[in-house]
């Protein structure tokens, strides 16, 4: 069995879902981008930590990427009664040691705790800081960082990628073509035909090929903000490409068994759904808590949080740590924490404190990251 | 007068504040493991926990088979393996072997292992069907290459590597296990009383437990209370009234008859289970006895008969009159209520055709201790806590319906368990294994793909397509690396020690 796929789109989501289908496919069957409407605006796009797995697989260099933009070392959020919240990826505290939260939450009931950011070198360059030369290594290896890209150049770096990696580029797209509710194909601007075994929307939307949110039913997939569209800060579409791109290939299409892939696929698909959603939510709310949509994963998350101080367990988009920042900024506080922290992780935390201040430079108008 | 540093003057338990006594009640594994748990995390405002257990009720014994989750478990609780060894009587073991389940007369065998790394990112499985070497599945798998010689060393070496591959876990006379957990929890400050519970105070207004009251008169107050009372689920079941969701449709076996006796030779370093005419028969190896059970259905098979097949499969002198047990398969809707949290048979059963008794008192345990209500009873902590309970359960249903599923016995039982409806995600974890080789997993937490394939493979399922782009590595050279590997399993398995050499060495009593 050949396989072919034809990707809708123009902008960097589907420039970057092809891009990985080829490499991760490795030649097998035939993957082909049609364009669609106008490519991303102009502008600048923010990428995810995990963005760095995708860059290594395409082997697009480091020095590619921060050419065209600047490190991203969390997430910035202006906030609807004015000033702004961030959450720095990353992990807080030394990842060697005792668990953080619940250390923290405890040292800071007694009140023996420094700011949150503190404990994150990650905060500390969100806010500006730089990292010295010199910087302890085991505060380093905590740094996490996604990036603030020229969406334009972007675009260029992934779709140069796609072409070395043997993606043609067919006429814009017309219209789908269909039998009964299968997509069989696409008819292009010029008159061509293409006929494709699966049909992928990666337009982010901009032309509604297919109908929202379907996952992969029958011949038809879609993916990214074509699938679902997240109105936070965070640019988890773009996480959603990442994933949608490995597991079409882990679940590559078998003679006579689509149904049972693609239910698969929705299976797995709606636990990623279920916690972006979620995250999405927490950091709508940071906006603005009179805008917030109720998410009954994110109430499970704030009631688990508010009362014993727990942390998401479920696969996440995020490391615990991102979730302590956006539950903390949202004003919830751990109702019953037993005990204080022991005089050991007390130590263990503001050595931490120290590590961090020391690796990084902080300028005069960044003070107010360390509270001074 | 009771001495135990829990109140015991009837005062009303606490809705808020800290944890200050802990009330279990039953002993067994499912006791001794909790109350040296509670005692080793030892919660700042803890004062007392106390473990009520009555000397004229016995228990149950099924779980003397476990899963190697009991080793980390052990470990964390500060246990000395050789001492467990040696004072349960433990065997190690490396698997279940499954006869007879097919309907062809062969076996297959579970190991606590996987069959080797991804090949160029896929699963071995795609492999291993392509080369058409499905049948020969455990050839693949360390565990069950020493399981069929009967040898066993402990995983050693390099995480990454063949010799640290693979796992195991024990087989032990449960009630030993629990005395040497009520040594080591009594030392570590749980106080033991002996006495039957015969009233449960429950406040009116609170719905909480109040105080337990013995037959001689005793009362025992606390203000968290654990359920360790077996099938008859004193406190959640009897006190609190949480409902029972019965599985029984779906699991229909309901009795087992239990009885020790004489070994013979070697000790086989697994479990056996061996299908039988409406259920299935359990061979468990201790160092002095064999553990022997027979599950079945009494819907299908009389007591007498089911007797009859469990005596007729003994390999040497009974050691005790046969035990019959009852139960049904299923769980509490509400493993927390109030103020009490039910683990081990007072929160549900599942058979022990995988072993999974003594597990899910570890998920029970470890769960709490997550979620302990150390300054008080917040309903979010008890709903995840039940949340997380029921998915253990649901995902270990799953997985030993699959074994009777797969079935291809001609009895009336068997065709039965055959034809009727499974639940949906099964449905759709076994429909994809068929159709394209993949294996689903709903609960990371559970049994994880080679536990699966193990079962799936072993009944003699073969995929009807395996991933495209397993064709994209040359057959030659994934014959030579799988022919490598086998080889090197067989090696390692050569260097091992027999199983009775190794447990007769590591519990102390010299080779």
């Amino acid at each position: 069995m050949t396989l072919s796929i034809a990707v809708i789109g123009s902008g960097v989501e589907a420039w970057l879902y092809v891009s990985l289908l080829a490499r991760l496919l490795r030649g097998y069957g035939s993957v082909i981008l049609v364009p669609v409407g106008p490519a991303d605006a102009v502008g600048m796009i923010a990428l995810p930590p995990s963005i760095e797995v995708a860059h290594r697989l395409l082997g697009i260099a480091p020095s590619d990427i921060a050419a065209i933009g600047q490190p991203r070392h969390g997430i910035r959020i202006a906030r609807s009664i004015g000033g702004e919240a961030r959450i720095p990826y990353g992990a807080y505290g030394n990842p060697q040691g005792k668990p953080f939260a619940g250390q923290w939450l405890r040292l800071r009931a007694a009140g023996k705790a420094a700011p949150l950011a503190a404990y994150s070198v990650n905060a500390a360059l969100l806010a500006g800081a730089a990292l010295r030369r010199d910087a302890d290594v085991e505060v380093v290896r905590t740094i996490s960082t996604g990036w603030q890209v020229d969406t334009v150049r972007y675009r260029t770096i992934l779709a140069t990628s796609a072409r070395r990696l043997g993606i043609a580029q067919g006429a814009p797209f017309a219209a789908v073509e269909r039998e009964g509710e299968r997509a069989t194909g696409l008819r292009l601007a010029d008159g061509d035909r293409i006929a494709a075994d699966l049909v992928v929307d990666a337009s982010e939307g901009t032309a509604a090929l297919l109908d929202p949110s379907i996952g992969w039913r029958n011949t038809c997939v879609a993916v990214g903000s074509a699938d679902q569209r997240f109105d936070g800060p965070e640019p988890f579409a773009i996480a959603a490409i990442l994933s949608a791109a490995a597991r079409l290939v882990n679940l590559l299409p078998r003679p006579g068994s689509i149904p049972v892939l693609s239910a698969e696929y929705r299976r797995l698909l709606d636990v990623e759904r279920t916690a972006m959603t979620a995250a999405d939510a927490a950091l709508r709310r940071l906006v603005d808590r009179s805008c917030a949509l109720p998410d009954a994963a994110l109430a499970r998350f704030d009631a688990l949080y508010g009362a014993a101080g727990l942390l998401p367990d479920d696969p996440q988009p995020w490391l615990p740590d991102q979730w302590l920042s956006c539950l903390d900024m949202a004003g919830l506080s751990p109702t019953h924490l037993d005990g204080e922290a022991s005089p050991a992780a007390e130590r263990e935390l503001a050595d931490w404190v120290a590590r961090v201040a020391r690796s990084v430079i902080v300028r005069a108008n960044e003070l107010e990251f360390r509270g001074e | 007068m009771f001495s135990a540093h829990g109140r015991h003057d009837g005062a009303p338990a606490m809705t808020q504040g800290s944890i200050k006594s802990i009330v279990i009640v039953g002993g067994g594994a499912a006791g001794w493991m909790t109350a040296l748990a509670l005692s080793r995390m030892a919660p700042p405002a803890l004062r007392s926990v106390v473990l009520v257990e009555s000397p004229e009720i016995g228990t149950i014994g099924v779980g003397e088979a476990t899963l190697p989750t009991i080793r980390s478990f052990n470990a964390w609780a500060g246990l000395d393996e050789a001492a467990i060894v040696r004072d349960s009587h433990a065997t190690f073991k490396l698997g279940i072997e499954f006869r007879g389940w097919r309907g062809d007369g062969g076996a297959f065998f579970h190991g606590f292992g996987d069959y080797g790394p991804d090949i160029a990112g896929l699963a071995p499985y795609h492999q291993i069907v392509r080369l058409g070497l499905a049948g020969s599945l455990g050839d693949f798998s360390l565990p069950t290459v020493a399981a069929r010689v009967g040898r066993f060393a402990p995983p050693a070496g390099r995480e990454g590597t063949l010799a640290a591959s693979y796992s195991y876990a024990y087989h032990f006379d449960a009630g030993l296990y629990a005395a040497h957990l009520r040594e080591v929890a009594i030392a570590a400050g749980t106080l033991h009383v002996q006495g039957r519970v015969d009233h449960v105070a429950v406040n009116g207004e609170s719905g909480l437990i109040e105080n337990v009251r013995l037959d001689d008169g005793r009362t025992i107050a606390g203000d968290l209370f654990i359920d360790c009372s077996g099938f008859r689920a004193l406190l959640i079941g009897g006190a609190l009234g949480a409902a029972f969701e019965d599985w029984s449709h779906w699991l229909p076996t309901d009795r087992a008859w239990v009885v020790p006796c004489a070994g013979g030779g070697e000790i086989t370093p697994f479990t056996r289970a061996t299908a039988t005419t409406a259920g299935w028969r359990w061979r468990i190896p201790l160092q002095h006895r064999i553990g022997n059970g027979q599950v079945y259905a009494s819907g299908f098979q009389d007591d007498e008969a089911a007797l009859s097949n469990l005596l007729a499969g003994l390999e040497g002198a009974p050691f005790a009159e046969p035990r019959l047990l009852r139960f049904r398969a299923g769980h509490r809707r509400r493993f927390w209520s109030g103020n009490c949290v039910a683990i081990g048979l007072s929160g549900g059963f599942l058979e022990p055709l995988e072993s999974t008794s003594i597990h899910l008192i570890e998920r029970g345990i470890g769960f709490l201790i997550e979620r302990f209500p150390s300054t008080g009873f917040d309903p979010a902590l008890a709903r995840d806590y039940d949340r997380l309970m029921t998915q253990a359960f649901a995902s270990i249903r799953d997985f030993i319906i699959l074994h009777y599923r797969l079935n291809r016995r001609t009895e009336p039982f068997w065709r039965m368990m055959r034809d009727q409806p499974i639940p949906d995600a099964l449905a759709h974890q076994i429909e994809l294994f068929v159709e394209t080789g993949e294996i689903a997993i709903n609960d990371p937490r559970s049994f994880a793909a080679p536990s699966w394939a193990a079962i799936l493979f072993g009944m003699g399922l073969v995929p009807r397509h395996y991933h495209p782009l397993a064709d994209r590595e040359p057959r030659e050279a994934v014959a030579a690396h799988l022919g490598r590997g086998c080889r090197m399993i067989a090696d390692l398995v050569a260097a091992m020690p027999s199983h009775r050499r190794f447990v007769s060495r590591f519990a102390g009593e010299g080779a």
